[in-house]
């Protein structure tokens, strides 16, 4: 066993990473101590086994970047749905409480079932909506084109429509990532259980998730 | 004009650009893979620490401090996540050299290596001794194979390991002797005494 306090030196003599003064510092002690030099031999021994015994690696595969899944925890996923129910109970209590104002539930009776129209009847009903209808259109505003609504202030330019788009885009990309990020989590799931590796399946999804996140580079 | 330096490059992804980490790829994924393959032994484990790395590097690039060493941040989040993969997985029986089970493809080369060897002796006592090391290594504390593999197999200075586990340069050195001695001991047990 080597001196306790040359050991740090031992090691970095071992990988070349002695400063000068304490290399000849060391190399006095060493001519001393035959502890040392035999502990420095055994340890470059162990060294030279490691180097000798390192295996070929197996080939690095390419990077693709995943998008990160949005964290979802169990407590905050208990808190969502508590809401929810509480927001539900609350509704159906005011929704009870504002029928009981007026007189709570009441018995439905069936409505008689009504005769057969006459023709004359039916004419006339139809009469009434034609009239209806044609009130309403003369009521009705035309919408303007958008090539002629410049500088009106409800207008819908290009612009607008792009950043619709845009947002719709990223609207179901998200949802696309979040999909990819669900299937990924139940393939890791069914791994973990079964003890065995779905590696094809994963580095297809890999390829999709690439595809749907616009911050993503391959290399 | 040379080649931006990595820090260039984590600057420019700092700023948007995200071609610079495309660079970083280029240049680091086969060390990093290397690293993460060593400590965890599983082909898919590293893969996912080595993306997990670079998107990190990418989402989390405005933690880079100006005069850090890119390296030296890379390999602290890596070594991070192969801590959390370990953990999860509670592999840190496997580590750094030949395992059987968990990489099938290098075993195979190295069988067909061992094939091309004239002499089926010494391969034999080749694969015996791969199997020798793995399982020392694999007996060995975690702090200890992390300071080996980062020192022996990724080359880094006392000085950039320490930085990277956050430890002074005497612990590094101390874990490294002990984690040599504790091989050295392993090996002993085993009948392998010299090269």
């Amino acid at each position: 066993m080597a001196c306790e306090a040359w050991r740090d030196h031992l090691v970095a003599r071992l990988y070349d990473e002695l400063d000068p003064a304490d290399a000849g510092r060391l190399a006095a002690h060493l001519g001393q101590c035959a502890a040392c030099r035999d502990e420095i031999a055994q340890l470059a021994v162990v060294r030279e086994r490691l180097r000798r015994a390192e295996p070929a690696l197996p080939v690095s595969p390419r990077v693709v970047l995943l998008a990160p899944r949005p964290f979802r925890s169990p407590l905050r996923a208990f808190a969502a749905g508590f809401a929810c129910a509480v927001i539900v109970l609350a509704a159906g209590l005011s929704t009870g409480w504002a029928l009981r104002d007026r007189g709570g539930w009441k018995a439905v009776s069936p409505e008689p079932v009504p005769a057969a129209l006459t023709r004359t009847e039916v004419e006339g009903l139809l009469r009434d909506h034609e009239a209806t209808l044609d009130r309403r259109l003369q009521t009705a505003r035309p919408v303007a084109p958008i090539s002629a609504a410049s500088g009106a202030e409800s207008a819908v330019t290009k612009k607008d429509l792009e950043a619709a788009f845009a947002r719709l885009e990223k609207k179901i990309d998200g949802r696309r990532a979040a999909d990819v990020g669900y299937l990924l989590d139940a393939i890791s799931a069914s791994e973990l259980r079964s003890n065995a590796r779905i590696g094809q399946t994963r580095e297809a999804l890999r390829y999709v998730a690439l595809a749907s996140d616009p911050r993503i580079s391959a290399q | 004009m040379g080649a931006p330096s990595d820090e260039d490059l984590v600057h420019a992804v700092q700023s948007g650009d995200t071609d610079s980490l495309g660079a970083l790829v280029a240049r680091w994924e086969q060390p990093l893979f290397r690293f993460a393959f060593r400590l965890l032994q599983r082909t898919e484990d590293a893969r996912d620490v080595c993306q997990e790395t670079f998107l990190r590097i990418l989402t989390r690039s405005e933690r880079f401090r100006v005069g850090a060493r890119f390296s030296t941040w890379m390999y602290q989040i890596a070594l991070n996540l192969c801590r959390d993969h370990m953990r999860r997985r509670k592999r840190w029986r496997l580590l750094a050299l030949d395992a059987d089970e968990a990489a099938p493809e290098r075993r195979d080369r190295g069988r067909a290596e061992d094939r091309e060897s004239a002499d089926p002796e010494a391969a034999l006592e080749r694969e015996e001794h791969r199997r020798a090391i793995r399982d020392a290594l694999g007996a060995l504390a975690p702090e200890q194979r992390e300071v080996l593999v980062l020192k022996e197999y990724e080359g880094l200075k006392f000085r950039e390991i320490a930085e990277i586990l956050g430890c002074p340069e005497s612990t590094v050195k101390s874990r490294m002797y002990y984690g040599l001695t504790a091989l050295k001991s392993a090996l002993a047990r085993q009948g392998i005494e010299a090269p």
